[in-house]
């Protein structure tokens, strides 16, 4: 009887200190994850998929769009995260040239948000290149193809580059709050070279949003294309981002991006 | 154990073969009218979180702060319940005197009293948040999985809270019998004070300018985000919860095991002090309850009156679960006068001062409501066993029933005219309407007293003494009915009455809900002295 009631505390100890072993191990875990992977985590949140999808305006315009979309990877193995990219510009007001640049591909993220393949393609003023690449060794392998012909012009990334979005370069920006400054190397698929965006909230400010008042992080987001200020909610949704030259950058949503741009896409190709 | 939980089944199994016919009917209205109530709170929790879900940006964190923020609550006013419905059963109940008198040995009879605490306290919470948390998964569209799991994850919740309110409950013993009764008074009131202070802070610095409610709710919500780390078990409640309705069954399942290794933890300690401590503990502490030899003679009294009210004042101060609970009503009173002080009423147009006004003596009205259900109700009932030996002695029933409302008077009048005074001076009530509002509250909690008097007159079965078990008798459910019913007649009257004051019947209608609370006093007081003189004892 005593042995039996002794064997029943040690068992329910037993059972709180292994639950907790694997609480902490858990939070060890995502305390060692690099700034990126946390965001990328704290965006994702308990759910299967989020978008980020920005419409782009010159001058109160539609332009183009730049989304991405993370959704959680059950298909088994290593890949943890699938980010779908997604974007569309018509360069004539941006950069002075006639055409549009397009985007679109998927990345395999594993659990630490760290690259473990992409298959991007990109088009540019009528011309398309494939990017595709897989972990080699420690690093990523990227090949680039034009037109589907093989371009003998591959590269390595470091595999714990960022990803961020199609055409602006903002990653996901969850886990910020008044006073952080964070720098992510990235992967930027325009240049085809590893780029460094630093993302610094400069205030908590107050903004009527669809005519409710709420609180938002203004954010300084200095990228190689130049200086974004962007306006995010407190949880990392970006609202508005202002861009050099009148371009201005505003929440949407995929299906709108579509709807506006599917038509142009097309004729674009 | 096994013979106690027996004696209690066939006890429950009795009570259900003695319902009679009026019973079974009055059993069924109060089933319906719950149900109704339940339904229309759930129908109101889903749109509630149906139109935070569409916010902008802010939606979706909202609505998992909101839940986050019902389980911060929950698990602090859960602990603080079990620790007091903990100490009454487990020290102060007169069946632990009579169980200890039966050969049964010590540990049984805490872990009995530990079990009837923690359900006590807990029953009504799991089932008003199980609707909130049903609602909750219709408007984010959870799975059956969701529904099925949710049960399971709330009672782990309550288990755990109810483990650490009556450890805290044994820590509270121990204090008791280490100090006297001064220091322990004076250091339960401070530790209530400073938990009144830190709320008060908290709102506070959470208040901002006019339009800015929800930045509020964001920075509240943020707040507690902060607070409710990886360990905190709120969060392992609310976390298990947001993955089940979100299809995240392995995380759910793994902050249920969070929750219940929590609990399990704490069983080896409050079986260790079951079988050690408790014993020592309970008789050292009833000596200590037991009056000192100078003070054995019975005090002087001008009447039976006075004699009756003396009586269940001592009563009602000694009883913790009573008098600590008043000190918490109160002091919740008090935080809802501070928070009128943050209405920005300089930014509103001028008609929102009147709306203000009126909803604010509508809100006093629903507070006295419960406070009368809470505090006035069990007055007569819980004399319990022994009200043979008050109905036989030599005092007239007028007597008795005039005592107990001087008391419930003495409960009501001063909350409810101090917390009428305040709040309308807090939010700048011109003095008529004031003075107005006052005489209207003052002749409602009057109202409801003879109405709790009535009600226990007319349904008390006494059969229990503690007023935790008495409130949730049908006489104490009934009682809290009809007096929303009431409070929502007079002031849907008053309002109404208000509203259409440029009319003539605007004053007619005001007229009438001073008229109507008169009529319950009147109708009240004859009911409960007719049913007390009739029934047999």
């Amino acid at each position: 009887m005593r042995a039996g009631r002794l064997l029943a505390y040690a068992a329910a100890i037993a059972f709180f200190i292994v639950m907790q072993g694997f609480n902490l191990a858990r939070q060890a875990r995502f305390e060692r994850l690099s700034g990126y992977s946390r965001a990328v985590v704290e965006f994702l949140g308990l759910r299967d998929a989020r978008e980020q999808y920005l419409i782009i305006y010159h001058e109160t315009k539609p332009i183009g769009y730049s989304g991405y979309t993370v959704r959680s990877y059950e298909g088994g193995g290593a890949c943890a995260y699938k980010m779908t990219l997604d974007g569309y510009a018509r360069l004539l007001p941006w950069l002075g040239t006639r055409g549009a640049l397009a985007l679109r591909g998927e990345v395999l993220l594993d659990a630490l948000g760290e690259i473990l393949s992409l298959e991007l393609a990109l088009d540019v003023a009528g011309e398309r290149f494939e990017l595709a690449g897989g972990r080699e060794g420690g690093e990523v392998l990227v090949r680039v193809a034009r037109g589907g012909k093989d371009l003998k012009a591959a590269f390595t990334i470091p595999r714990s580059l960022g990803i961020a979005g199609a055409v602006l370069p903002i990653p996901p920006l969850g886990d910020l709050s008044e006073g952080v400054a964070r720098e992510i190397p990235y992967f930027d698929p325009l240049t085809r070279m590893q780029a460094r965006i630093g993302a610094r909230v400069i205030e908590r400010a107050i903004m009527k949003i669809e005519g409710v008042r709420m609180e938002v992080l203004r954010i300084e987001l200095t990228a190689p294309s130049g200086v974004f200020i962007v306006t995010a909610g407190i949880d990392g949704d970006i609202l508005r981002v202002e861009a050099p030259g009148g371009i201005e950058f505003r929440q949407g949503t995929s299906a709108q991006a579509h709807h506006l741009f599917e038509e142009s896409r097309k004729s674009d190709s | 154990m096994r013979p106690l939980l027996r004696v209690r089944v066939h006890m429950l199994r009795n009570s259900w073969r003695n319902l009679r016919k009026e019973d079974v009917l009055r059993f069924a209205v109060l089933f319906l009218l719950f149900g109704a109530f339940i339904a229309g709170g759930m129908i109101l929790v889903a749109a509630g979180f149906r139109f935070v879900l569409k916010l902008p940006a802010m939606g979706e964190i909202l609505s998992s702060g909101l839940v986050q923020f019902l389980f911060f609550i929950l698990f602090n006013f859960l602990i603080l319940s079990n620790l007091l419905v903990g100490y009454a059963y487990l020290f102060r109940g007169r069946r632990t005197e009579l169980y200890f008198a039966l050969p049964l040995p010590a540990p049984r009879v805490f872990a009995l009293h530990a079990a009837e605490a923690i359900v006590q306290s807990s029953w009504a919470t799991f089932v008003l948040v199980a609707a909130v948390l049903v609602s909750y998964g219709a408007s984010h569209g959870a799975g059956l999985k969701y529904y099925a799991f949710m049960p399971a994850v709330l009672a782990a919740f309550l288990l755990l809270c109810g483990a650490i309110g009556i450890l805290g409950a044994f820590l509270l013993g121990l204090l008791r019998r280490r100090f006297g009764r001064k220091v322990f008074t004076i250091a339960g009131a401070a530790l209530i004070l400073a938990g009144g202070a830190y709320l008060a802070a908290q709102i506070k610095e959470l208040s901002l300018a006019p339009g800015q409610e929800m930045i509020v709710l964001t920075r509240l919500t943020e707040r507690l985000r902060g607070m409710s780390s990886s360990f905190w078990p709120g969060k392992w409640t609310s976390h298990a919860l947001l993955a089940f309705a979100r299809g995240f069954d392995s995380e759910g399942f793994f902050s249920l095991g969070l929750t219940a290794s929590a609990a399990c933890a704490l069983w080896p300690i409050l079986d260790l002090l079951g079988r050690h401590r408790y014993l020592a503990l309970w008789q050292d502490l009833n000596a200590l309850a037991a009056p000192a030899r100078r003070r054995t003679r019975i005090p002087p009294v001008r009447g039976p009156l006075a004699g009756l009210i003396r009586k269940d004042v001592l009563l009602f101060a000694r009883d913790p679960t009573q008098s600590l609970q008043l000190i918490v009503f109160l002091l919740l009173m008090a935080l809802y006068t501070v928070s009128l002080l943050r209405i920005p009423r300089e930014a509103l147009p001028a008609p929102y001062g009147r709306f203000i006004a009126l909803a604010n003596l509508t809100a006093i009205a629903f507070i006295l409501a419960s406070f009368s259900s809470r505090f006035v109700y069990p007055l007569l009932e819980s004399e319990g066993v022994s009200i043979w030996i008050l109905m036989s002695a030599p005092i007239s029933r007028r007597a008795v029933l005039a005592a107990k409302l001087l008391l419930g008077f003495l409960l009501m009048l001063p909350a409810a005219v101090g917390l009428a005074v305040v709040s309308q001076l807090a939010i700048g009530t011109e003095a008529a309407a004031l003075l107005r509002g006052m005489l209207l509250i003052a002749l409602l909690a009057a109202a409801l007293t003879a109405l709790a008097l009535g009600f226990s007159a007319a349904f008390a079965r006494w059969k229990s003494d503690r007023p935790s078990v008495v409130l949730g008798t049908t006489g104490g459910t009934a009682n809290f009915l009809a007096s929303t019913g009431l409070v929502a007649l007079v002031s849907g009257l008053w309002v109404a009455g208000d509203l259409m004051r440029e009319h003539a019947a605007g004053a007619a209608l005001q007229a009438a809900a001073p008229l109507c609370a008169g009529a319950v006093i009147a109708g009240g007081l004859a009911w409960s002295l007719r049913a007390l003189t009739r029934r047999e004892y």
